[in-house]
């Protein structure tokens, strides 16, 4: 019997393949030709299609049984009830964990997260899916109407974690924290172990398991009523008992800080964003105002005001608005909100007395060429120039003044790389390179990648022209992501910029380029294994050491001079966790621990002390 | 000698509110030709799925004493086999499941079935003798036949029946078949059980019951001092069933007395419910 199944899950297995194949093709003529190539587009729906997987495996358990007509003539076989189970599930288990190593292969071997779901909200479900499929598997009623039935389930299953892990937080944080904060994207807070997650989504989905163990040992030919009866007979108290549990378990795993953004003024001054308000503290004092996301790679901060995109939910729908704040006075006003239901691209740039953010109509599944548009404000006058933007969704790295004329430098994402345009602010703009990875404009350079060198240029008004190619290793990596330099594309003066390349995931080098000399140096360190470059702008390159082995933990902050890497902040006997522990900001270091925020200003690294900052 | 007794204990299934089976006791002798009879929707397809596992009572047991699961053969009136495979696919798998070295091929020689048709292609005569074959195959100790019998031709039907004879004297097989009438079954059956309403009205030897079982025709007259389980009124005079009839037992001597077969003796039981299940 188990070579039966063997076959026809194989068979099964094999359809499915093809389907998979053709669906994601026909998603990647349909939507994403335009930006992504068929590899990238096939990792992003990986994990979906994995999923549907497992609804389908667990779904057609007996479907082959059923369209035979078969089913009495299974139950004449001369195994036990269980044994049958055993047959019928471990084939599809095991192809479903095969498919899932391939998952985990996919993951190691990817550089950056492609995938649609994060990992442990993929790994929460992927499974339960499974198992909640198998348990209404048997009815045979209509496989149509099982199937829906099935998925409004496993709806209910995902809504029911994430209430819970809704109902936990928000008692944690005494608080409303919002039902999007829940369960699958607690994970990214660092708020609760992953593996917390993990164990509330399998407990609430043991009661589907068991319950369709206990009913199918009594499984037999009778209408799929009786079937469904003893089924919720054991399912609906073994359920709220899943429940309760899975609170305390939810609680028990809550042993990080609640997540809030922090974000270090350039006048020190910290503003911390809770959940439905925002705290500014000066250092001795702490002040309550509404709402305001500032971030620290999407915000642009001059001198008065910090400068950020969000948006509000209104009746359910997002309504989007630039906001500015008064580092001062602390008023905050709103200075564009853009037409109809279009939204704003987070990221805000600013260069001297003008912003930049771009408008869009676009949605995940639709792109609406032609109906994005860049919006340039005064920040003085807080007069709007509104122009269309018909190169996509695009990043902006540098601007060039000549004869009082601006030219916004900006990058395109495009299959294979990036393309370089100048944008003037009346909305035309210009193509004038191809780069292999996203360009860098400093020192009035701009740096991008080609064919394995280093393009070093100038732009101006009358184009672009190359300076100097220099030929570098393919592998290594410059930290050159617009968001390391903030918002601000008003670079200032930098000698040297650096980066990395990692041999494995434990031994990395350096490589420092000068801007003067448009010379390539490598450098090596003894003591660093892991860790990662950020950029200050203009306040120098920080390296984030990460502890040798394990995940991503810091235990130390170096700053680069020269061929130098000069500890900044080591710290002995702590370790913190990326991203959560430690914010880099233009003005500062911030690390939090669980007594509380310690801020190191720039840039002599000075230990400021804030009232009250937890 | 090993038990292959078949005891059945307090056994009752019901369908949402309705009880199917209610509450049955009794027991199999190895070797045993029994057959079950009553009117549509009396409980006798369920018991027999009861007894072959494809349905589990909602209370009460079946005892298969040392009768392996394998040994247990089951046709119903579905004729559940996978539908897509063909004859030589269905007698693979059927082979490997059951642990069968080799077809019983007897009976498909006779109907000349090409094995490299599907399942689904045979007639309803032609399946369940397809079945049939596979079962016999395994040698069953407990043969369960539900109302497949009059799906078949006469022609069929002969080659259906002489397998099962045959099976009995190879085996000594306990063969309990479900069906409307005893004509289809010919001589087979050894004991008659008769269901309604998910009870057993009578369950008798094929001998005992043809030997208590008379028909009495009294004329005008009306007959209130004997056992009668049912009667009517004919052209030729008031008909009376009488059970048990009790030789030696004096009658008016101008009514006749007659013999009767089992199919009439199976109508005057449901007629009168057996006295409405005996008063």
């Amino acid at each position: 019997m188990l070579k039966k199944e063997i076959k026809e899950v194989l068979k099964q297995t094999f359809f499915l393949i093809i389907s998979m194949f053709f669906f994601i093709y026909f998603l990647y003529l349909i939507f994403m030709k335009q930006d992504f190539s068929f590899s990238d587009t096939f990792l992003i729906f990986y994990q979906m299609w994995l999923l549907f997987f497992s609804f389908f495996f667990g779904i057609s358990l007996f479907s082959s049984e059923i369209r035979n007509k078969g089913v009495e003539y299974l139950l004449t076989f001369p195994v036990s009830r269980a044994k049958l189970l055993f047959y019928k599930i471990f084939p599809r288990f095991a192809v479903l964990l095969i498919f899932y190593f391939v998952y985990l292969g996919f993951r190691f071997m990817s550089s950056t997260d492609p995938f649609l779901f994060s990992s442990i909200s993929f790994n929460s479900i992927y499974f339960s899916i499974f198992f909640i499929s198998v348990s209404l598997s048997v009815l045979r009623d209509n496989f149509v109407a099982n199937s829906v039935a099935t998925f409004f389930l496993i709806i209910l299953y995902i809504f029911t974690v994430n209430f819970v892990g809704y109902v936990v937080l928000s008692l944690y944080f005494k608080t409303d924290v919002g039902f999007g904060l829940a369960l699958f994207t607690i994970d990214e807070s660092f708020i609760i172990k992953p593996v917390y997650i993990f164990v509330l989504s399998t407990l609430l989905a043991l009661p589907f398991l068991f319950s369709f163990f206990l009913a199918f040992k009594k499984f037999d030919v009778r209408s799929s009523r009786n079937y469904l009866k003893r089924f919720f007979k054991f399912f609906i108290p073994m359920f709220l008992v899943a429940m309760i549990l899975s609170f305390f378990i939810v609680n028990s795993g809550l042993d990080g800080y609640p997540y809030f953004d922090y974000y270090l003024t350039k006048n020190n001054k910290v503003i911390k964003n809770a959940y439905s308000n925002t705290y500014v503290y000066d250092g001795n004092s702490r002040q309550e105002i509404p709402r305001f996301s500032a971030r620290y790679y999407s915000s642009y901060e001059d001198k008065t005001f910090i400068y950020s995109s969000m948006y509000k939910r209104v009746q359910g729908k997002r309504e989007w608005g630039l906001f500015r704040l008064n580092k001062d006075t602390l008023k905050i006003d709103k200075i564009y909100a853009p037409e109809g239901d279009n939204a704003l691209v987070r990221k805000v740039y600013g260069y001297r007395d003008k912003i930049a953010v771009m408008e869009t109509a676009d949605n995940f599944y639709r792109k609406r060429e032609g109906k994005r548009s860049i919006i340039f404000i005064d920040t003085g006058t807080l007069k709007i120039n509104r122009v269309k933007n018909p190169n996509g969704f695009f990043s902006f790295c540098g601007v060039i003044e000549s004869e009082g004329k601006r030219l916004w430098i900006s990058h395109v994402i495009r299959k294979g790389g990036v393309a370089v345009y100048t944008v003037n602010e009346d909305g035309t703009s210009n193509k004038i390179l191809w780069s292999e990875r996203r360009p860098l404009y400093v020192n009035n350079r701009l740096i991008s990648y080609r064919d394995g060198h280093f393009v070093f240029g100038q732009v101006s008004e009358a184009g672009y022209k190359e300076i100097k190619k220099v030929k570098i290793d393919r592998e290594y990596h410059i930290p050159i992501y617009p968001g390391f330099f903030g918002g601000d594309l008003k670079r200032k003066y930098t000698r040297f910029i650096y980066g990395k390349k990692m041999y494995d995931r434990s031994d990395m080098d350096f490589l420092k380029v000068d801007l003067e000399t448009l010379e390539i140096k490598m450098l090596s360190f003894d003591y660093i294994k892991r860790g990662i470059i950020r950029k200050l702008s203009g306040e120098g390159t920080l390296f984030l050491r990460f502890k040798e082995t394990g995940p991503a933990e810091i235990n130390g902050v170096f700053r680069f001079e020269g061929d130098k890497l000069v500890p900044v902040k080591i710290f002995e006997g702590e370790i913190f966790k990326f991203w959560m522990d430690i914010g880099i900001f233009n003005k500062g270091i911030m690390v939090r621990r669980k007594k509380g925020i310690t801020i190191y200003s720039l840039p002599e690294y000075k230990e400021l002390t804030f009232k009250k900052l937890n | 000698m090993a038990n292959e007794k078949i005891d059945v204990k307090g056994l009752n299934v019901s369908f949402g509110k309705k009880n199917a089976v209610k509450n049955i006791d009794i027991t199999f002798n190895s070797g045993e030709t029994v057959l079950i009879a009553g009117r549509n929707g009396a409980g006798k397809s369920t018991f027999l799925r009861a007894l072959g596992g494809l349905i589990v009572p909602d209370s009460g047991k079946v005892n298969y004493g040392e009768i392996n699961k394998d040994k247990i053969g089951i046709i119903t009136d579905k004729m559940s086999l996978f539908e897509s495979y063909s004859l030589k696919e269905a007698v693979n798998f059927h082979s490997e499941i059951f642990g069968i070295n080799k077809l019983n091929s007897n009976i498909l020689d006779q109907i000349n079935i090409d094995m490299d048709r599907k399942v689904s292609e045979l007639s309803s005569g032609e399946r369940a003798l397809f079945q049939l074959s596979l079962l016999i195959s395994q040698k069953p100790k407990l043969l369960l036949i539900d109302e497949v019998i009059y799906m078949m031709d006469s022609y069929i039907r002969d080659f259906f029946l002489e397998a099962v004879i045959e099976l009995i004297d190879e085996v000594g097989t306990t063969i309990i078949m479900v069906n409307h009438t005893f004509s289809d079954t010919g001589k087979i059956p050894e004991r008659i059980i008769i269901m309604e309403n998910g009870k057993i009205l009578i369950d008798e030897s094929r001998d005992k019951l043809l030997q208590n079982v008379k028909k009495v025709i009294t004329g005008k007259e009306e007959l209130t001092d004997l056992p009668s389980i049912f009667s009517r009124e004919t052209p030729l005079g008031n008909e009376y069933f009488l059970y048990p009839f009790k030789k030696g037992k004096t009658l008016n001597k101008d009514f006749i007395v007659e013999d009767i077969g089992l199919t009439e003796i199976i109508k005057a039981f449901l007629g009168g419910s057996y006295v409405k299940e005996r008063d």
